[in-house]
């Protein structure tokens, strides 16, 4: 009798468990907007995905690399998604992320077990014992801790994103930093030059014997300091490459192709004209760290659900069983167990989550509070530096030209002499050098707000598949 | 209007009767004397007077007294083409006309301000009553704006003279406000003069690429003029061979200038004290006239293109710079690529000297500032001249050759320099 119905409980028995063990990570796994966006971009041409060795071998001419030409930050950012080591971890943590909610689907695997028992007259068959032992909570929280499982990859995938805004925004500015440091040093050499001629010049009069030692000495002087001032924005250079480098993950001879001088400030900007309100709302629907905090109040708020469910449920087992006697009479066994909830009721668990929702609320005020005050510094040095750079550029440096054009002409004249002259040029590279800072502040400015309202890496996801 | 017609324009003025410039602001005798008709007489007692590049205050008689009318006022003035400025003068230009009269004469002149600020004006050497001497403040209340006032005296000498402000003096005189004051001897000069010439000296501080003179600057002025022109535009004097002529300069500039003739020795003969006894007449060459002094210097016309210059060099330049570096001796060949690639269109200029500066700016390829005058330039028939500021040519022809200001003289032939292929060797030196 129990061969057949036996062999038929066993058999659907065997297809429940193997039901229940999932093959595939379920769809909950999937990834929020912009890393799916950005994770699709890269699996999307894998033969676009590059090797360093690759990526950064010298090109033929002028010593460029391959691949690491970067007219804007925009492309510094996308060669980095497709290559940096930072992101190949991050997108590491994504995928452990995902495994931790196909993980949290998956049910406690049933126990099994088997005895042997001598016969008492040694004689007859051993006595055999088979049992299959499944709890119940897993199946009866499965829905909660699913639930709990999707905030924890919400939670983790804005941590990843947050971390991907920080290394974007890091790289906007290594960048920015790069170029404004190279077109600074070139700077520097014309102020440099410009000593240099004024002590050639110097060494022809005094030659000449028109120049005495002590005036002579001035022009050295100057000459030395302009000297060490280049030796400086050399440093300054290398240091901002090597920084930019670091962050990509480059060697140092990977060279990275960058151009002469930073976008100029834009004539008409709307983020200029935003105000507070207008890029709060925006942080709040898209950076990270915000939405992080509110998301891991949620993950919370889950966790306590889970932990009342499992208190409440009074954790148990069922167990089944068949029993062959001595005398091959075949016997089903049925049972079951719960714990009893005398000592560990959850308190502790839900006391602690209570502490940690405090916790993440005031991180939450904390945030908002900080982000508002920062997006409000951001706006008035982007405003300050748009209306800076715009006088350098459209006023001081044309006056600044006008004035050696008009010099020249009084040169012509003898009105005027060559010092006189080339100190009016050194007045146009220090104007220059101005404008640079000027510059500089408005795109740190610029890229903080990036980073800020978080569009940034929505704008970088978009850009596709990162050719 | 060339300079030939300029002269003669001058020329025909003399002695005459009214300018018509002489607006008055009411219908008074100052209209009438406004009004009145230029009418050219010969019956002087006397040479005029030509004051290159400007004119003789024209007058009227009126019961036995000289009548003029000064208009102190704005003017348009140009140095040479090429060098406008707003200055303050009389009567439309500046200097001011040239007052002529005779020793004796009764004068009436009325003042006319039409500047935004009170004025006077002194009759410099004059011997007058002290109310007419015209120091604002001591002798008169200064003439307001508008206003017109009336000085009133008889000409007790002869001599050569100046009349300039004496309110706000700095400035005015720095603006322009001056002119000669010419009184002529009752009983004519022995030996008569056949062509007197009236030179007023001044210096100004007009800085490049502006348009008004600077009355604060002391020493670093820009263009140093004879009747407010400068060299290449000062009119020539012109005269006949063996002719006298007498050259009246007066200075009331901040600065002495020797005034130094070329071709002849001349006399020293007067000066604002009057025409000197015979005596006291010395032969010089050059002339110191001193700030606020005049000389009357006399020769015989001898035939050329004779210059008259101050002859403190920097005052026969246009503008130029003060306290720039020398370049003489100056190699700039490798810097001066340098420094093109830092300033493009630069030229390195002065190695050799300065004379290739007039040879660039005759080339037109080196741009100056805007109304501002080359340092040197004019053209003479054998090439540049390389002179600015106080410069002047005497132009004297025989009798038969063409009066002619822009003409050159023809030097006889075996009378001029000439090249040699070297010198003799057993020449030493």
């Amino acid at each position: 009798m129990i061969n057949s119905q036996s062999r038929g409980y066993a058999l659907l028995l065997i297809l429940f468990l193997a039901g229940c063990s999932s093959l595939e990570p379920p769809s909950d796994a999937a990834l929020m907007p912009p890393l799916a966006a950005i994770v699709a971009g890269i699996n999307a041409d894998p033969e676009f995905i590059v090797s360093s060795e690759q990526a950064t071998e010298p090109a033929s001419n002028d010593g460029a690399n391959v691949g690491l030409e970067w007219p804007d930050p925009r492309q510094a950012q996308r060669w980095a998604i497709a290559n940096a080591p930072r992101v190949s971890h991050m997108i590491a943590e994504l995928q452990s992320s995902q495994a931790e909610i196909w993980n949290a689907s998956m049910l406690e695997n049933p126990g099994f077990e088997l005895s042997f028992l001598e016969p008492e007259a040694g004689s007859g068959r051993w006595q055999l014992e088979a049992g299959l032992e499944l709890g119940l909570a897993d199946w009866l929280t499965r829905s909660v801790r699913l639930d709990r499982a999707r905030a924890v990859h919400l939670v983790n995938q804005l941590d990843v994103l947050d971390d991907l805004t920080e290394y974007l925004h890091q790289i906007r500015q290594a960048w920015l930093n790069a170029v404004a440091s190279r077109q600074q040093m070139a700077v520097h050499d014309g102020l440099y030059q410009t000593a240099f001629a004024m002590l050639e010049f110097a060494q022809q009069v005094q030659a000449a014997g028109n120049l005495n030692e002590l005036d002579f000495l001035v022009y050295e002087t100057e000459h030395a300091r302009q000297q060490r001032a280049l030796q400086a924005a050399r440093l300054e250079a290398d240091i901002a490459i090597s920084e930019l480098q670091s962050l990509l993950g480059l060697m140092p001879d990977e060279l990275p192709v960058l151009p002469d001088s930073l976008p100029k400030v834009p004539e008409s900007d709307k983020q200029s004209l935003m105000d507070v309100g207008q890029a709060m709302n925006l942080a709040e629907q898209f950076q990270p760290r915000m939405r992080l905090l509110d998301e891991a109040l949620n993950q919370q708020l889950a966790a306590e659900r889970l932990i009342k469910r499992q208190v409440g449920l009074l954790d148990g087992a069922v167990k089944v069983g068949v029993e062959r006697e001595t005398n091959s009479e075949r016997r089903l066994a049925l049972g079951g167990s719960i714990e009893l909830p005398l000592f560990d009721r959850g308190h502790a668990h839900l006391a602690d989550i209570k502490a940690q929702r405090s916790s993440l609320q005031a991180q939450i005020e904390q945030a908002r509070t900080e982000t508002r005050h920062t997006i409000s510094q951001a706006l008035m040095s982007k405003r300050s530096a748009t209306e800076l750079a715009r006088q350098v550029d459209a006023e001081d440096l044309p006056r600044h030209q006008r004035m050696l054009e008009l010099a020249l002409q009084e040169y012509n004249f003898m009105l005027r002499d060559t010092f006189s002259l080339l100190t009016l040029r050194e007045q146009v590279f220090d104007a220059q050098l101005e404008y640079v800072a000027h510059t500089l502040a408005y795109w740190k400015a610029e890229s903080l707000l990036l980073k800020l309202t978080g569009i940034d890496t929505d704008d970088v996801a978009e850009t596709g598949d990162f050719q | 209007m060339n300079r030939r017609q300029m002269i003669a324009g001058a020329a025909s003025l003399l002695g005459a009767g009214l300018v018509s410039r002489a607006g008055a602001q009411t219908p008074t005798a100052l209209d009438e004397l406004a009004q009145a008709n230029l009418t050219p007489t010969d019956a002087l007692p006397y040479t005029p007077v030509v004051t290159p590049n400007g004119r003789t205050l024209p007058w009227r008689m009126r019961d036995g007294v000289k009548e003029f009318h000064l208009i102190a006022e704005q003017v348009d003035h140009e140095f040479a083409p090429g060098t406008k400025i707003k200055a303050w003068g009389y009567n439309g230009s500046t200097p001011g006309p040239t007052i002529e009269a005779v020793e004796g004469d009764f004068v009436r002149i009325y003042v006319t301000n039409r500047l935004q600020e009170p004025t006077t004006i002194h009759w410099h050497g004059l011997i007058l009553p002290f109310g007419m001497d015209g120091v604002a403040g001591l002798t008169q209340r200064a003439i307001d704006p508008g206003e017109t006032w009336v000085y009133e005296f008889e000409l007790k000498q002869h001599g050569t003279h100046m009349y300039h402000p004496h309110s706000d003096e700095m400035v005015q005189m720095a603006m322009g406000m001056m002119g000669m004051f010419i009184i002529h001897p009752r009983v004519g000069s022995n030996p008569p003069v056949d062509r007197d010439y009236a030179l007023l000296l001044h210096n100004w501080a007009v800085h490049p690429g502006t348009y008004r003179p600077d009355p604060s600057v002391m020493v670093d002025f820009d263009l140093w003029t004879m009747n407010s022109k400068v060299f290449p535009a000062i009119a020539p004097l012109m005269a006949r061979t063996g002719e006298r002529v007498r050259v009246r300069i007066g200075n009331l500039s901040m600065w002495n200038h020797p005034m130094h003739m070329h071709g002849v020795q001349f006399d020293v003969t007067g000066s604002d004290g009057g025409r000197w006894p015979r005596e006291l007449w010395r032969k010089e060459v050059t002339e110191l006239v001193g700030v606020g002094q005049t000389r009357d210097l006399e020769f015989n016309a001898v035939a050329g293109d004779w210059p008259l210059h101050c002859h403190m060099a920097h005052h026969t330049m246009n503008a130029m710079g003060h306290d720039i570096t020398n370049t003489i001796g100056v190699n700039q060949r490798e810097v001066a690529r340098r420094i093109r690639q830092l300033i493009p269109g630069y030229m390195p200029m002065g190695e050799h000297g300065m004379s290739e500066h007039q040879m660039h700016i005759d080339m037109g390829h080196m741009q100056g500032p805007e109304n501002t005058l080359p340092m040197m330039g004019g053209m003479g028939p054998f090439g540049s001249m390389e002179m600015g500021g106080m410069f002047t040519l005497i132009k004297v022809r025989d009798e038969g050759d063409e009066l002619d200001p822009d003409g050159w003289f023809s030097i006889p032939e075996g009378t001029q320099a000439y090249r040699v292929d070297g010198p003799p060797e057993d020449l030493p030196s």
